[in-house]
């Protein structure tokens, strides 16, 4: 016996049943795809690896420039947009998913929100149970405070989104 | 030995199956942040109170009927006359905020949109056309009403019933 296993020399052969069983599931193969909303800003780039540029924003720029939303707070200002997400099984052997999604690189001066959800490096869940097949809406928010000055001006991170078959 | 091949087979294929029931997308976002800052008018406690337009970046003051000698309106203030002119003044109260910025001060200047061949108009004692721009503070302070008395000094020969009405162009400058 070595490390817990032991098999006694004439025990019949057999093939463990979980094997057999995972087997058959593993045919599912989830694809996410990130796509620009209606009434979002434009993303650039691939379906998985989109870009999402706002460009020049400040407290006092036009609320809806380029389908960007400005709320002006006392504590500084959020902008605002929406983007698609769509969770394909081209086997159709899944039927919901659950959508987490994390930073990319820890965020000291801006706060990123997801659906209302602070988002952190850590993965948090977006939408527990996400239809496969369909594309759903998702409002992007960042927080830009007021001691945000001219030496920290230049966001730049990276939102990752995981998909997880229920 | 056969048999342990067989369950770290199955191990292997765990670990593809849980690889092929997710999925990952990226979304860079990017951003540059501009400083700014904002300017709007308040009625001064001391001052002729705004006639329309406290609280926004376009007002209207109306000092009311003056004269050299008589009964002023109340927050209206007048120096002893000269010879040739008299000048009333009020204070007006500037606030301006800033948001994403470094800047400590401001500096606050004002010019009349069209052209006064008549009278002389002056911010914080400081004469300013339509040709030419007066400082009213070089250090204005973030966040606080700034008062700042706006002057006009009206010629004995001005007729009596006449109107002064022109618009004054507040400009705030981070240093």
């Amino acid at each position: 016996m070595t490390n817990g296993w032991a098999q006694h020399p004439h025990a019949a052969k057999r093939t463990p049943p979980a094997v057999m069983t995972m087997r058959s599931e593993a045919a599912g193969t989830l694809t996410v795809s990130i796509s620009s909303a209606p009434d979002g800003a434009p993303l650039s780039g691939t379906s998985t690896q989109r870009t999402l540029n706002f460009g020049e924003v400040s407290y006092a720029m036009a609320s809806a420039a380029h389908n960007v939303n400005v709320v002006r707070r006392a504590s500084g200002f959020a902008v605002a947009t929406r983007f698609g997400l769509a969770i394909q099984d081209p086997s159709a052997h899944v039927a919901n998913a659950t959508v987490l999604a994390a930073l990319a690189v820890p965020e000291v001066h801006f706060s990123f929100r997801l659906d209302g959800v602070a988002l952190s490096t850590t993965p948090h869940i977006i939408q527990g149970n996400a239809k496969v097949g369909a594309i759903s809406q998702h409002l992007l928010e960042i927080e830009v405070p007021n001691s945000v000055t001219e030496k920290n001006s230049r966001l730049q991170n990276a939102i990752l989104v995981q998909v997880i078959a229920n | 030995m056969k048999k342990l091949l067989v369950i770290f087979a199955a191990a292997v294929m765990m670990t593809s199956l849980a690889a092929a029931q997710t999925a990952t997308g990226t979304l860079t976002v990017s951003a540059t942040v501009n400083g700014t800052i904002s300017l709007v008018f308040n009625s001064d406690a001391a001052g002729v109170a705004l006639s329309s337009g406290a609280g926004t970046n376009a007002a209207s003051l109306d000092f009311g009927t003056v004269s050299a000698f008589g009964t002023l309106p109340a927050g209206v203030s007048r120096p002893a006359p000269t010879a040739t002119n008299f000048t009333v003044s009020t204070p007006v109260d500037v606030l301006v905020n800033k948001a994403n910025t470094a800047s400590t001060n401001y500096t606050l200047t004002t010019q009349l949109s069209s052209a006064d061949a008549a009278n002389t108009w002056a911010a914080n004692g400081a004469a300013f056309t339509n040709t030419t721009a007066g400082t009213a503070t070089a250090t204005g302070t973030y966040g606080s009403n700034v008062p700042v008395t706006l002057a006009i000094t009206i010629p004995f020969t001005t007729a009596s019933g006449t109107t002064i009405s022109n618009v004054v162009n507040f400009t705030a400058s981070a240093n």
